[in-house]
Order: C-alpha cells, then structure tokens, then sequence
C-alpha cells in the first residue's frame, strides 16, 4: 500500500514486483512439475502477458485500482497470473526471433511512454501529481536505455552456445 | 569456408522481390518524370497532384531500395548463415501490406506531407488531407518498418548462431586482436554493420511514428519538433544509407566470379567497416544545418562525419574494385559492366553530398536543387545500378544465352542518360532553383525540360533491364 | 495450426477487454472516461445545501430552467485556477453580449471548506470584480457533504506537501434540468462559445423558451 502513495514506486515497483512474485510461482511450478510448453501455447501466453500489460499501462486502469477494491484485487491477481507466469513458462519455449521482436517492441513503446509522461499538459492519473508523471517519465527514459544498451552490449560479447562447437568446426576444416 | 545452396523457396521469393522492385522503380520513375516535365512546364500538373506525386516517389523510392538491398543481401548471406525463407516471405507481404496502406493515403485520402513526414506537417493539412489519410500513411510506414525488423531479427539471430556475436561476425578479433583465425567474408561484416545500425534506425523511427500518431489523435501531447526532426533524420538517413551498403555486397559477390580473384575481408577492410557502422550513425545532423535551434557541436560533428563517414567504405570498396579487376582479363557483360558503374556511381555521387556537407555551402543550397542532385547521383547510378548488376547476374546461366546488343545498348544509355540527369539537378541546384516548387519560373523552366529527356531515357534502359530479366526468368525456369 | 487458433482467441480476447477498458479505444485516462459517459447520458446532481459568498443559502437544482456553467478552485491557487477564473471572466463578457443572455450563470464552488470561509470567499469575488447576479462563489456546509459533490462531478483532490491541491480542472456544463451534461478543457471558451450559439439556435428552432 505504501508503493501506491507515489506514482513512481506504483509503477516501477509495486507492479514490476507483482511480476515477479509471478514468475517466481513459474519458475517453481517448472521445476516440480517439469512443464513443457510448445510454441503454439508459448507465443499466445506471451500475447495474453502483453495484452494484461497494456490494460495495467492504461492510466484510467491503475487510477481504478486506487478507486475500486474489485480492480484492486484483480491488480494483486492478474499481474502475478497472466503476466509473471506465462512469462516464466513459455519465454524460453519461442524462438530467438520471437525473442528480439518482443524485446525490440517493449523498447519502443517504453520510449513512447517515457515521452507520453513527461510530456504530458494533462493528469494522466487523477490520483498522482503531475510532477510524479514527469520523473516517471524519466525514470522510463533511463529504463529504456538501459535495456537498449544492456541487449546491443550482449550481441557484441555474448558467444551463442552453439556457435562455439560451429567456429570449432570451421577452425577444424581450414587447418 | 563452405557455400550453401540456396532452397528452391527463397529463390522463388528473390525472384518474386526482384520483379516487385522493378515494377516499383519503373512507376516511380515515370513519377519523377511527370513531375520534371510540369516543373518543365511541358505539361500542366495541378499542384496538389504534384505535392502526392513527390510523396509517392519519395517513400516509395526509398521503400524499394530498402526492398532491394534486402534481397541482395539475403540472397549472399543466406549461403554463409541459415536464414528463414518464410521470415523473407512475412517481410516480403508485410511490405507490400504496408505499400498499400501508403498508396491509399495518397492517392484516396490525398495525404501530400512529403516522404518524410515532418512534425507537425501530416497533422496540420489545412483541410488538403484528413487526419485520418496522414495516420494510415504513418501507419503504412509502421508496417513496412515492422517488415524489416523481422527481416533484421533474422539476419541478426543466424549471424550470432553461426558467429557467436556481432564483435566476431564484423571481425574485431581479426581487427584489434591479432586472431590468425580466417576472418568473416564480406558479406557476412556488411549484413552485420547494417542488422546493427538498421535495427537502431527503425526502433527509433517506429517510436516518432507513434508519437505522431497520438499527437494526432491528441493533440495535446505534444512532440518537441526539434526531438521530432532529429529522430526522424536518425531514422531517414540510416535506412537510406544501408540501401546502399546492402546492395554493394553484390559488388563483393559477383566481381570475384568475373575475374577468379577472391574478394578477402583483410584488417583495412575489417577497420573500413567498423568505422563506417558508428559514422552513419551520428552523420544524420548534417540534414539540420538550417536548424539554428540544434546544438552547435551536434552540427560541426554533422559536417565532420560527413566528410568521413563514407570514406572508409567507399574507400576500400573503390580501391577494391580496382584491384580486382586490373588486369584481370574480366569478362565484361551487363551484369559486371553495371556492378563496375555503381561503385564509381556511387563514389561520384558523395563528392556532391560532402559539398552539401559543409555547413557555409549548405546555408545556401540546401533548398536547392542540389540535394535531390546528389542523392539522385549515388542512388541511380550507385545503388539501383547494383540491383540491376544482380538482376543480370541471376540471368546469366538462362538458355537465352549471353547477353545481346540490346542489353549493351541500354547499358550505356543508362549510364550516359543518368549522368546527364543527375547533372542537370546539380546545375539546377548551382543556379540556385529551388527543391520541391510544384511549379518553375519560366527562366527555370529549360533545366527541368531537358532533365526530363534524360529521364525519358533512364526509364526506357531501365525498362529493358526489367523486361530482359523478366522473360529470361522465364526461359530459365522452363529450363529447369 | 492450434498456434493459430491460439493466436487468434488470444487476440480476440485481449482487443476486445483493451475495447471495454477504454470505451471503444476513446478514453484512456479516468478524467476522459468521466467526460464521455456524462456526454453520451447527462447524470443527476445531490441536493446539497451551498453557501454563496454573500449568505445565501440554495442548491445546485434552484437554478433549474437556466444553464449553468462550474468550476472548482481555492481561492489561495497559485496555479491553475486562476487560469480557470480567466476563462469564467471571458466566458461571462461573452455570454452576456449573446441573445437571450438571462438563460446561464457561473458558479465556483471552492473545495477548500477548511480555509475558504464565506468572508474570504465574499473577499475574493470582490476582488475580482464578479457580478453577484451572473456569477456566484459558493461553499458546502462540511467535509461529508463536499465529498458528495466533488464524487458527483468526478472531481478528485490531493493535498499537496506545499498546501496547494492537485485537482482535475475543467468547466461543466449543467442543463436546464440541473443535470452535468457536459464537460470541457477550461482553455476551449471558443468551442463552449459555439456550442452555446448551437445551443441557443436548436431551442429557438423548437420554439421552447430556453
């Protein structure tokens, strides 16, 4: 209750750790149970994660989470079920290309929604100040390059797995 | 190093790509044409026609060289990395998708805001579109954009599987290291380089697309248009430049075929290329010179990088093509003659942009003609020249046998026509006639009418490139 | 083909809750959800007493027969509301150069009940020039009743640590049966101006006295 009070630790707290809670309950169900799943339930979970995500994003959704104890509790449910656990069972079941067009996506749209905040002449929330929507804002911006240079930084130095045995290989046949 | 055979599939969908690319070229070109001969004053265009004529050709001509290039590019590191046929083939309909979404909007909701899009222009037609027209064009490019991300996702998830990563695959081991490993052939440093710097240039123009589109649907979040500019130009400038650093990997394919000497990725090349990748990034601020309100340092680093940032490409590619044809005893035919026209096409056409390049000329010319001159130059006789080089390459082997004196012919009167074309835009620009009016005084007039012979002439080569790879296609497939 | 299947449930399912989330892709933000449902269906106001800055007690349903356009403002805003309060003025020239100019009022009504007394109100109306006749300031009795109100409109307030309020700011429009019928930016006097103009030409039309 205490992360609600301020926009920022609403957004980037609260709701990032409900997530988590999620796919923490995944990744256990995964290792008791050993849940395999297939790409054609991998990538519509993933889609159901996304679309509980847009809903969360809308400000009239969280402005009624403050309002209505029924959105309250579909918040405290739906973030950890449709978001943290198909997030944690079907993210390595897609492909790598799957992969970079969600992450390629969430970079873009974080972009545009760092820019919807700070530039924002309105309350997008009623509940939140307007100067809190501005540091959210920026706090998103910082988000968004992290995550940008974090994966570019990755494709530069992190050797794919199966590579190495392929260079192995090629070394292998020139000499 | 191992080549693998290209799946009947992906041919067929080269093939099929090559085809949309001529047909798009040849439409846009006759545009072009429409629009010289009303600025000519040989024909009456109404000016709203003329305004969604150069919003046609100019998106559609990018679009088609980033069509175009793709394919080349697919088709040579497809035999080094395994690349998805049904990837090219989403990209391929998402395209065209896309394609149409743009052309309604132009031609059904007379969307007139110019290839690129500047804020606030597409949301504030005056009543000469709808706001509904401007979004379904912004829309169309979002499509097209989302089109070549899959395509680079592809490219860049096999070159990472085969490689490792991006620092191998542009061979920095080789470059910074010492590694007496063989380093990654040609083909594989330019489609990496380009993966890279596309992937960036579309993520950031996906988001000002966006934005776009919400600032028009509510107008009150509203969009810093310096921020929209230098984001729009980040995007524009990258995806036109990598057309051509696409494309140019035929040269690096297709010579070596003509003369038996292997085209090999050595330190220079290597160093070339890894120069070149972070230069087109920070380049694009010499689109701003007019803008007062840019930083100064972003501007003097825009004219700094623009006499670098081609350099070391164009640089090893030009001394590369000299070497490896010199004394060579190569065969010449259309496909190597076009290849050869393009690299010097090419390094031509940055003598003119490194002009423009500097901010004291700039201040002056940049509304001139001059700039459609040098963009024109590197990518008619640069770039286009290659697909065309690939084109005739592909046809080679038909039953149809050699090329004839038809091809030769429209070899050369597409290189002579070109030329005078693209110098007519430059001298336009010297005389100080201005970029982008529907409509020419009558002392300006004689420049766009004789531009518009030498455009006659460029479509009509042009058509028979098209045509000649079209029925040997054919031929070839009832070979087969 | 299940993914496709898949697929398409999912996306169906999804577009269709994104759809009723935000009333047909139309409001995103509560403040936009609150304007459409009282455009598409004006809403009945509560009976609470108010208290105009010179003494008078009434409610928002005596003005019934009239058009009456609110705010909500303190009079110790350093912000917004004076924005606010010059629209009102702008308004209020304009409205009364107009045909039929004895068919509105404005009200303000202020949400500070602890600091806003009746003097300070009657103190800042004077100062601002407002004829008492046309446009009245105004109080709720205490914090229960305000809350009514300010639910009522949709208004929401937060204390903010420098003793200023955050608030969603607009002008609403009240119909002749002293319903909310209408909601607008506080800057757009100009779109308020013309549908006024509507306003007025559909009752004469109809021939009803408006």
């Amino acid at each position: 209750m205490v992360l609600q009070q301020n926009m920022l630790s609403h957004m980037l707290l609260q709701i990032p750790l409900l997530i988590l809670i999620g796919i923490i309950i995944g990744l256990s169900l995964n290792t008791r149970y050993h849940i395999k799943v297939t790409y054609s339930y991998a990538l519509p979970g993933l889609l159901i994660a996304s679309f509980s995500l847009l809903f969360w994003m809308l400000p009239r959704s969280l402005d009624a989470s403050l309002s209505y104890p029924s959105y309250a509790v579909a918040k405290f449910t739906t973030l950890p079920l449709l978001i943290g656990i198909p997030l944690a069972l079907c993210w390595h079941a897609i492909t790598a290309i799957t992969k970079g067009f969600f992450i390629t996506q969430i970079i873009s749209m974080l972009m545009v929604l760092a820019w919807l905040y700070i530039e924002s002449p309105i309350r997008l929330c009623n509940y939140y100040l307007i100067n809190e929507q501005q540091q959210l804002g920026y706090a998103l911006l910082f988000l968004t390059l992290f995550i940008s240079i974090y994966y570019s930084s990755k494709l530069f130095y992190c050797t794919h797995p199966s590579s190495r045995e392929n260079t192995t290989d090629e070394r292998q046949d020139v000499s | 190093m191992n080549v693998m055979p290209l799946p009947t599939g992906g041919k067929r969908t080269i093939y099929t790509m090559l085809v949309v690319f001529s047909s798009v070229i040849l439409l846009m070109m006759i545009a072009g044409l429409v629009m010289r001969l009303s600025q000519g004053g040989v024909i009456t265009l109404p000016a709203d026609m003329f305004y969604k004529l150069l919003t046609a050709h100019g998106v559609g001509m990018v679009g088609i060289a980033g069509l175009g290039g793709s394919t080349i590019m697919w088709y040579f590191l497809r035999q080094y990395v395994q690349l998805h046929t049904s990837i090219l083939i989403t990209t391929l309909v998402l395209f065209l998708i896309g394609v149409s979404c743009i052309l309604a909007s132009i031609f059904l909701g007379d969307f007139a805001g110019a290839w690129t899009f500047l804020f606030p222009l597409p949301g504030h037609s005056m009543g000469v579109w709808t706001n509904e027209a401007a979004i379904l064009f912004l829309t169309g490019l979002l499509i097209v954009g989302v089109a070549f991300v899959l395509f680079y996702l592809d490219a860049g998830r096999a070159i990472i599987q085969k490689y490792g990563s991006f620092s191998r695959s542009l061979g920095w081991p080789q470059l910074f290291s010492n590694s007496s490993d063989e380093a990654p052939p040609p083909t594989v440093v330019a489609s990496t380089m380009v993966t890279i710097v596309n992937s960036l240039a579309l993520v950031v123009g996906a988001s000002i697309l966006i934005m776009m589109i919400i600032n028009i649907l509510n107008p009150n979040f509203t969009i810093d248009p310096l921020l929209a500019k230098n984001m729009i130009y980040f995007f524009g400038h990258t995806f036109i430049n990598a057309t051509i650093y696409m494309a140019i990997i035929a040269v690096y394919e297709i010579l070596p075929h003509y003369t038996n000497r292997p085209w090999k990725s050595n330190r220079i090349f290597l160093a070339a290329w890894t120069a070149s990748s972070i230069m087109v990034l920070i380049v694009y601020p010499h689109h701003l010179f007019m803008d007062f309100a840019m930083p100064t340092w972003m501007l003097i680093m825009g004219q700094v990088i623009s006499y670098t940032s081609g350099f070391p490409v164009l640089l090893v590619t030009t001394l590369g093509t000299l070497a490896i044809i010199y004394r060579s005893g190569i065969k010449w035919d259309a496909a190597s003659a076009l290849l050869v026209l393009s690299v010097f096409g090419w390094a031509g056409g940055v003598i003119p942009a490194v002009i423009d390049g500097t901010i004291s000329v700039n201040q002056v010319m940049h509304n001139t003609m001059w700039v459609p001159g040098h963009f024109h130059f590197y990518l008619i006789i640069g770039m286009i020249a290659m697909v065309f080089g690939f084109m005739y390459f592909l046809i080679k082997d038909s039953n149809k046998g050699q090329d004839n004196a038809l091809d030769r012919v429209s070899f050369w009167v597409y290189t002579l026509s070109a030329t005078g074309f693209v110098f007519m835009f430059l001298a336009s620009g010297k005389e100080g006639i201005a970029r982008r009016f529907a409509i020419h005084f009558p002392e300006w007039q004689s420049y766009s009418a004789v531009a518009s012979i030498f455009a006659l002439f460029v479509i009509v080569a042009a058509a028979v490139f098209s045509l000649r790879f079209i029925f040997r296609l054919n031929a070839k497939k009832l070979m087969s | 083909m299940t993914l496709i299947i898949n697929l398409l449930f999912v996306i169906i399912v999804g577009s269709t809750s994104l759809y009723f989330a935000s009333s047909g892709f139309q409001a995103f933000t509560t403040e936009s959800e609150r304007r459409l449902r009282i455009e598409e269906k004006p809403t009945s106001l509560p009976t609470v007493e108010l208290i105009s800055s010179d003494g008078k007690v009434f409610k928002l349903q005596d003005y019934a027969g009239k058009y009456v356009f609110v705010d909500f403002i303190f009079s110790n805003c350093r912000e917004i509301c004076p924005a606010i309060t010059q629209s009102f003025i702008r308004l209020n020239q304009a409205l009364d150069q107009e045909r039929n100019n004895r068919h509105y009022a404005l009200l303000s009504i202020t949400f500070d009940s602890e600091y806003d007394s009746i003097s300070i109100l009657q103190r800042h109306a004077t100062a601002l020039g407002a004829d008492p006749e046309k446009w009245v300031f105004a109080r709720v009795h205490d914090e229960t009743e305000l809350q009514l109100v300010l639910d009522a409109f949709g208004i929401i307030v937060i204390p903010r640590p420098d003793g200023q309020f955050e608030h969603n700011a607009a002008i609403h429009l009240l119909n002749k049966e002293s319903q909310l019928a209408k909601i607008y930016d506080f800057e757009d006097t100009d779109m308020i101006l013309q549908d006024w103009k509507k306003l007025l030409s559909t009752s004469l039309e109809s021939n009803k006295p408006i």
